[in-house]
């Protein structure tokens, strides 16, 4: 059962209340004494087999296909499962799933289900449960979009098989039915209609190693081991989530032992270089990066010049950039597709050999394009950004740095997030804009919506105004194909045509990092909490 | 009359004066929402996609969460909608949090209560202190000292005061945490819970009450130079009674005031002060949660937030009012003179 | 306590240790306009000081201090001493612009306020409450979140929310100053209403305006960092705040980040708080706010120790010799009481009188040992209480002989009482070495004395829920409580209605033939002198000018002064001995050489040039020309003896 945290904090609120003004001229008196014991080991009996994750928001929802924040996908890993995850080399390895069989051209899929799995309050998981998600919830999933677009039918043969039927083959099959995107939600604890508003998302029941008990709104969520976990009881006790919204404190907590984990969605170059340089292990997990990119407006008369553009990016100093912003925790991007797709990598393109930077370069190509130096610049650009995404502040003053030493002016406007969407998605008020973006499991979800052709407004697209029917084609393809090496293929002559063009420039590659303390055993060296839906959590021990 | 039927006609008379001045205040907090929405409304942002992260968001989801909100309304039907939420007590519905917003709020106000609390009491109690010394001593080294001290402590950013202290105190000395508000893997509820915030409130409260502590010892200390120069001062003096005597007797009441006062003002600039204060030691409170909600733009959140901190600064005002009713006999029996 | 006591040297030490701590305190205008003027250089002369381009990069990522870069780098390269310079700039250009901002909108509406009134008052008043209750930084934090973070809006954003304090100040400047004689004159004379606000008030409103706006540039660079720090500053603009800006993630690794920015604004804004608070200082000073120090009742050094510490004939319980006291006043030194002699004997009833400014209230602070201690430049001369020189105690004794032997009743009883206190308990506080019972019996008997009730009830009322008379016999009950040999009544009943002044001064001789202790009434009124006094002094211009038995000195009045005072007198206009007194009191600071009254003086002549001898006619005396001539060398035949004579030219 879940203990509502509603219920229970009243009582404690009251006394913080009614005690607060009494005491507040006691606690320095009080804190001096106890000042001593709350730095570091300030664990003790019960608390010493609870595992600590740093979180860095309060989470809107804890249900991750409402909301997609990293505190809620990495709150969900440890109390959903999905139906397989995908190991470092993108093959699926079964979870909720205990096998399947791709038939009829990839578009006839059928899946057995483990006999012996449970949901947290008891009730058997079934294929009524795997229809259920994919037909009523998958349709809010902001990233199962691409896939409910081929998706004919889902349908419970019997109660341990599910048949889907593809209107055509889809590559990121395995991607998208990953814990990330689909993890399996049950059907007797959500409401037919709109679950956006329903108590789940609160208090949501999974099939996971770990039960959500408590939420303490903007301090910590508690999830406890679920002793009747299908895999056998996990050996942790007690997972909780602690909220530190600021890196700096989240990386002191984690100096000071309060804290063991910080996932990968959180740990920025800055952090990484601060934790590894005080002796705490940061891992680089096999996954796919973030992308950093820089888009430049073609509706601006100037960047609408393919010449223009390289000139820029040739401008832009990227290797200084990953030094500087993301101290060294980062990659410069070689192209289009990162080298984390390993079958779709293009070896053959480096952007940096191609766009080497060299500030004399870049001068004379804007000189030959027809921009040459006048009064002291050539043109202005405005460049937006939002000081939320990591390291933005820094790429800003880098790029107007950079951009200043060619003799393009900028303007940096930082914006609040949503703000920064506005202008750069619907309204097209901007010259340059530096957005992250995240890239998933395959290309298709996270690679192709920042290079096709989009005028919908939506925001993650292809904000430039770039249309190029032929690179759509070629997307649209690969996507249609499970097979790798007809993929492969696609993707390198997508590749010419953006080498040739340039329509975004990817600044640098962030993969996922991730620290945990030392007191963490059994988990493999590709040590990786979140994000797979690898059951990690139900084998990893506390020293 | 006797003593108790005049005791029965002051509390009444506090009581009337209590229920105007919120009725005043009712006024004010209209005209707080109203600009505040105003205001709101004319920033750019699309407060559906703050909800839903770095990808798209499905049009389905989109017109879902649009006609749920009344997002497509006028502004009026909304302010009026929302006219009707702040009657009911619940501020609202953040679509960002899918939480009431008066819940949202409730759950983080106690946080900012005891650290704006904190720093405020002690503050004010030192300020008081300092300034009262300040204005009796007769070393003039003392005074100028004194007044130094109030001076920097008036010229310090708050936030800048609470890095540096981090710096030293947490970080390169260990003896405090850096921040948040408990330790995570310690289980207390009510007491025993507040007791473990007590290392984490330290170096907030002080770097919160810096400012406050020079502004009350500068008021206190023009206070008590105004008393000093009041002539029943010096029937006091004449009466033969001691320094101490004089000021424990004559001095510290008539002094303390116009500095208590002063401080339903400060709370105000307290709360302000915590919303710099909250960021930089990760506290949970209100003035974080108004900061994050300004960057998400979840308007009804800022909104609530601020009508919130409206509603304390008045209530703080009223408060130090009373308090000021009932120190100052002159004020209590009015009866008597008018 | 001991340092009153301490040898002379010691004494010196800590005056000069003042004067440091003086020197300093003036000096803190100073100190302030230096920083600032080398701020204002440094941010005018950037560009040429500056080592780098503050936004160009360099590959120092982050870099310590060194000789490349003196203050260290930043996260992307930036010469952290270039910023710091440049920032100065950009955090000046936006601390002013929104100080005028406030300035501008503050004078605006608060002179509105101010000029109009009534309803337009009270609803700018409503807008300036409304920015009380949302705090100026969360108010400008929304507005630049909602519009912009570019350098001109965070300007406005900040200016337009701190101007309520301003505007408050102008207002109340325009309400009192709209009450003052001189802006009541200029409308009287018929000037035009715009006359009156730019020539009369606004020069007057002047120093607070101005000490507000100076302020503002402090509370403006605050605004402006809080904000930056908060991510809403101009990232183009390299402010202070900007660079404080994400100096939070790296705290740990690169302190420099932090640190100077945070000196710089802290230095910055303590400059400007210093120029403030010389400003007030200054414009405080100019308006002439004296101070009282409770600890310290003499500066200057007693008399010279040869003096014996028994004064005075054994008769005179008090005995008053050659009392001095020079105060400070701004530049200018006041010659309060000069030369005073003055002798009370047991049981009398002596009367000093004077107009206001005549130096007799001083004189009775002086008795005291009670005078503002922070202005006083001189204070010499004997005071003797029943044989004790006062002027030798420490603080301690002192404040025995006041608790013991010493009352005093002051003019304005309801100033004179700390309205925060019961009457009971300030009327038993006077009262020593007594059980809390015999205190209460005390006090009934004592109120009962001054013809007050004294039931329980009376003895717990607040000074103001009593009428004036009441209020000045509690005083006089205060003063009675520790049964003194001596009171002083300073302007007793000045304060109150004729007919409560006979009932007051009648119980004052009730009280007095009732117990054997003498009696000082310090008055201008010579009525009261009449109905009371045995003996009165006169004094004028802080000189005692003639001493008389009552009887004789109505009969017989013989400094012109006194005459003058007597013509005064409602009722004695007709009064043979001269005209009523034209003219106002002579200036204390400004002195002239001769007679002090001579200016006033129907018969005034050469002589007067020159200080007047003290005349002893008997037991009397006069300070003046005309009665030297009856003992001076070519002397004047009188119907007194001439042994009785006796001059005294000190």
């Amino acid at each position: 059962m879940v203990t509502p945290a509603k219920q229970e904090t009243p009582p404690a609120k009251r006394n913080h209340l009614a005690i607060a003004v009494l005491c507040a001229a006691l606690l320095l008196a009080v804190t001096a004494c106890q000042s001593g014991s709350s730095n570091g080991q300030g664990s003790a009996g019960s608390s010493a087999n609870t595992l600590v994750v740093a979180i860095n928001d309060d989470p809107t929802s804890l249900n991750p296909i409402v909301s997609s924040s990293p505190s809620t996908m990495t709150v969900s890993n440890v109390w959903s499962e999905g139906l397989w995850y995908l190991d470092g080399n993108y093959k699926p390895v079964p979870v909720l799933a205990k096998s399947w069989d791709v038939a009829n051209d990839g578009k006839d899929v059928t899946i057995h289900l483990q006999e012996a799995a449970t949901w947290q309050d008891g009730k058997p998981f079934t294929a009524d449960d795997v229809v259920f998600t994919l037909t009523n919830i998958a349709k809010l999933s902001a990233r199962a979009g691409s896939f409910l677009a081929v998706l004919e039918s889902a349908t419970a043969v019997d109660p341990q098989t599910v048949k889907l039927s593809l209107k055509k083959a889809y590559g990121p099959l395995f991607a998208v039915l990953d814990q990330r995107i689909l993890p399996m939600l049950p059907k007797h604890a959500l409401p037919e209609g709109d679950v956006t508003n329903s108590a789940f998302n609160q208090e949501p029941i999974g099939t996971g190693p770990f039960k959500v008990t408590k939420w303490n709104h903007g301090q910590s969520i508690t999830a406890e081991a679920n002793p009747s976990y299908w895999q056998g009881r996990p050996s942790i006790d007690k997972v909780v989530f602690k909220i530190i919204p600021d890196a700096a404190s989240m990386t002191n907590a984690m100096r000071t032992g309060e804290i063991d984990v910080i996932g990968n969605a959180i740990l920025n170059g800055n952090t990484s270089k601060t934790l590894k340089d005080a002796g705490v292990p940061v891992s680089r997990l096999p996954g796919t990066p973030a992308v950093k990119y820089l888009f430049p407006n073609t509706k601006n008369p100037i960047l609408a010049k393919p010449e223009v553009r390289k000139a820029l990016f040739t401008a832009i100093d990227r290797n200084a950039m990953i030094e500087a912003a993301f101290e060294g925790y980062a990659e410069p991007a070689t192209g289009m597709i990162p080298a984390e797709y390993a079958a779709l990598y293009d070896k053959g393109t480096d952007y940096g050999k191609i766009f080497s930077h060299s500030t004399k370069d870049a001068a004379k190509m804007l000189d030959d394009a027809g921009y040459p130096v006048k009064n002291g610049a050539r043109f202005k650009l405005s460049l937006l950004y939002s000081p939320s995404t990591h390291g933005a502040e820094s790429v800003a003053q880098i790029i107007k740095a950079n951009l200043g030493a060619v003799n393009v002016t900028v303007d940096v406007q930082s914006l609040d997030q949503p703000t920064l969407l506005t202008k750069v998605y619907k309204e097209y008020k901007f010259d340059l804009a530096h957005i992250g973006y995240s890239t998933y499991e395959d290309p298709n979800l996270g690679i192709d919506r920042a290079y096709r052709c989009d005028d919908s407004g939506q925001p993650y697209q292809n904000p430039t105004g770039y249309c190029n029917a032929k690179l759509d084609q070629l997307l649209m393809q690969a996507a249609e194909h499970v097979e790798t090496s007809k993929r492969q293929a696609l993707y390198q002559q997508a590749q010419e045509i953006v080498t040739r063009d340039l329509p975004v420039f990817p600044l640098a590659m962030v993969p996922k990092y991730e620290a945990y303390s030392k007191r963490i055993q059994n988990v493999e060296a590709e040590f990786d909490f979140f994000g797979s839906g690898d059951p990690t959590w139900a084998r990893a021990r506390l020293k | 009359m006797s003593e108790r039927g005049q005791y029965l006609k002051y509390l009444l008379g506090t009581a009337r004066f209590a229920v105007s001045r919120l009725l005043q205040s009712l006024g004010l907090l209209l005209g707080v929402v109203m600009v505040m929405f105003l205001l709101i409304r004319m920033a750019p942002g699309d407060p559906v996609q703050a909800m839903v992260g770095d990808f798209p968001v499905p049009d389905e989801y989109r017109d879902q969460v649009a006609r749920q909100y009344r997002l497509n309304d006028s502004w009026l039907v909304q302010f009026m909608v929302y006219l009707g939420h702040v009657a009911r007590g619940d501020l609202g519905y953040s679509y960002a949090s899918h939480q009431s917003v008066g819940g949202l709020i409730l759950e983080r106000l106690p946080a900012t209560l005891l650290l704006t609390a904190a720093g405020l009491i002690s503050a004010a109690a030192m300020g008081i202190a300092l300034g009262t010394w300040s204005a009796v001593s007769s070393r003039r080294s003392t005074r100028a000292v004194l007044d130094m001290f109030v001076l920097v402590g008036f010229s310090i950013p708050t936030f800048w005061l609470g890095q540096m202290l981090v710096l030293l105190f947490a970080l390169r000395l260990g003896w405090l945490p850096s921040g948040g508000m408990s330790d995570a893997r310690a289980e207390s509820t009510g007491w025993a819970s507040l007791l473990a915030a007590g290392p984490y409130l330290v170096l907030p409260a002080v770097a919160l009450g810096i400012r406050e502590l020079a502004a009350t010892a500068r008021i206190a200390k023009g206070a008590t130079m105004g008393v000093l120069s009041e002539d029943y001062i010096v029937t006091a003096r004449s009466k033969g009674l001691s320094s101490a005597a004089t000021i424990r007797r004559h001095v510290i009441r008539n002094a303390a005031l116009p500095t208590i006062a002063s401080l339903g003002y400060r709370v105000g600039l307290a709360l302000a002060g915590a919303v710099t204060i909250e960021v930089v030691f990760s506290w949970p409170g209100i003035g974080r949660l108004l900061y994050q909600a300004i960057l998400a733009r979840d308007n009804s959140l800022v909104v609530g937030v601020i009508l919130v901190i409206a509603v304390l600064v008045i209530i703080a005002n009223l408060v130090t009012e009373l308090l000021y009713r009932a120190l100052d006999p002159r004020i209590r029996g009015a009866r008597h003179v008018r | 306590m001991s340092d009153e006591a301490s040898p002379l040297g010691a004494r010196k030490n800590r005056a000069e240790l003042f004067s440091w701590a003086n020197t300093l305190r003036s000096g803190y205008g100073l100190v302030g306009s230096i920083t600032l003027a080398i701020l204002v250089l440094a941010a005018l002369f950037s560009p040429w000081l500056a080592p780098y381009d503050p936004h160009a990069i360099s590959s120092s990522y982050l870099g310590p201090p060194s000789g490349e870069h003196l203050l260290g780098t930043d996260l992307v390269g930036h010469d952290l001493l270039s910023q710091l310079l440049h920032g100065a700039r950009v955090t000046l250009l936006v601390a002013v612009t929104a100080a005028v901002i406030s300035f501008g909108l503050g004078v605006l509406i608060g002179s509105l306020a101010g000029y109009f009134r009534g309803p337009v008052d009270a609803v700018l008043m409503k807008v300036t409450e409304f920015f009380q209750i949302i705090p100026s930084l969360v108010f400008a934090l929304i507005l630049v979140a909602m519009l912009g973070s570019h350098l001109w809006l965070v300007t406005i954003a900040i200016g337009i929310t701190i101007w309520p304090q301003q505007a408050r100040i102008v207002r109340s400047q325009f309400l009192t100053l709209r009450e003052r004689e001189f802006v009541q004159a200029s409308r009287a004379l018929g000037f035009s209403d715009r006359h009156i606000i730019f020539r009369e008030i606004y020069p007057n409103a002047l120093g607070p305006v101005l000490v507000q706006a100076t302020l503002d540039i402090g509370i403006a660079i605050l605004l402006e960092t809080a904000l930056s720090f908060l991510g809403l500053g101009d990232p183009n603009k390299a402010s202070w705040g900007q660079m404080l800006f994400g100096a939070q993630e790296h705290l740990e690794r690169a302190w420099w980040i932090a640190l100077w920015p945070g000196v710089a604004i802290a230095l910055t804004v303590l400059a400007v708080n210093f120029v403030g608070d010389a400003l007030s200082e200054w414009f405080n000073s100019r308006s002439d706010v004296g101070r009282v120090s409770l600890q310290k009742r003499k500066n200057v050094a007693s008399p010279p120790a040869a003096a014996p510490s028994r004064t005075g004939d054994g008769t005179a319980l008090l005995d008053v010799q050659d009392l001095t006291v020079h105060l400070r006043r701004g530049a200018k030194v006041v010659r309060a009481v000069d030369r005073a002699e003055v002798k009370v004997r047991p049981g009398e009833r002596v009367g000093l009188v004077g107009e206001s400014g005549s130096g007799k209230s001083m004189f009775s602070r002086a008795v005291l040992q009670m005078l503002p201690s922070a202005n006083v430049e001189t204070f010499t001369g004997r005071i003797a209480l029943d044989g004790i020189d006062l002027m030798r105690l420490n603080e301690a004794d002192m404040r025995r002989v006041r608790f013991e032997d010493l009352s005093i009743v002051f003019q304005d009883a309801m100033t004179y009482l700390n309205p925060t206190m019961r009457v009971g308990k300030q009327i038993t506080e006077a009262m020593a070495g007594l059980s809390a019972t015999d205190r209460q019996e005390r006090t009934r008997q004592i109120l009962a004395s001054v013809a007050l009730p004294t039931t329980t009830r009376f003895m717990r009322r607040y000074p103001h829920e009593l009428s004036g008379g009441m209020r000045q016999r509690v005083l006089i009950a205060m003063a009675l409580a520790s049964q003194p040999k001596l009171l002083i009544a300073d302007e007793p009943t000045t304060a109150l209605d004729v007919t409560v002044q006979a009932q007051v001064l009648r119980t004052l001789v009730a009280v007095h033939t009732k117990t054997d202790m003498a009696m000082l009434i310090i008055t201008h009124d010579l009525a009261i002198v009449a109905e009371v006094c045995d003996r009165s002094f006169v004094m004028y211009g802080g000189q005692i000018v003639e001493e008389a038995a009552v009887s004789r000195l109505f009969s017989e009045p013989r400094h012109p002064y006194t005459r003058g005072l007597m013509a005064s007198m409602p009722g004695k206009s007709d009064y043979r001995l001269g005209k009523r007194l034209t003219g106002s009191v002579v200036d204390l600071t400004d002195v002239p050489t001769g007679c002090r009254f001579a200016a006033r003086c129907e018969l005034a002549h050469d002589r007067c040039s020159t200080e007047p001898p003290w005349v002893r006619i008997g037991d009397e005396g006069v300070r003046c020309w005309l009665f030297a001539d009856e003992s001076g060398p070519i002397g004047r035949s009188t119907d007194k003896p001439a042994d009785s004579k006796e001059v005294t030219t000190s």
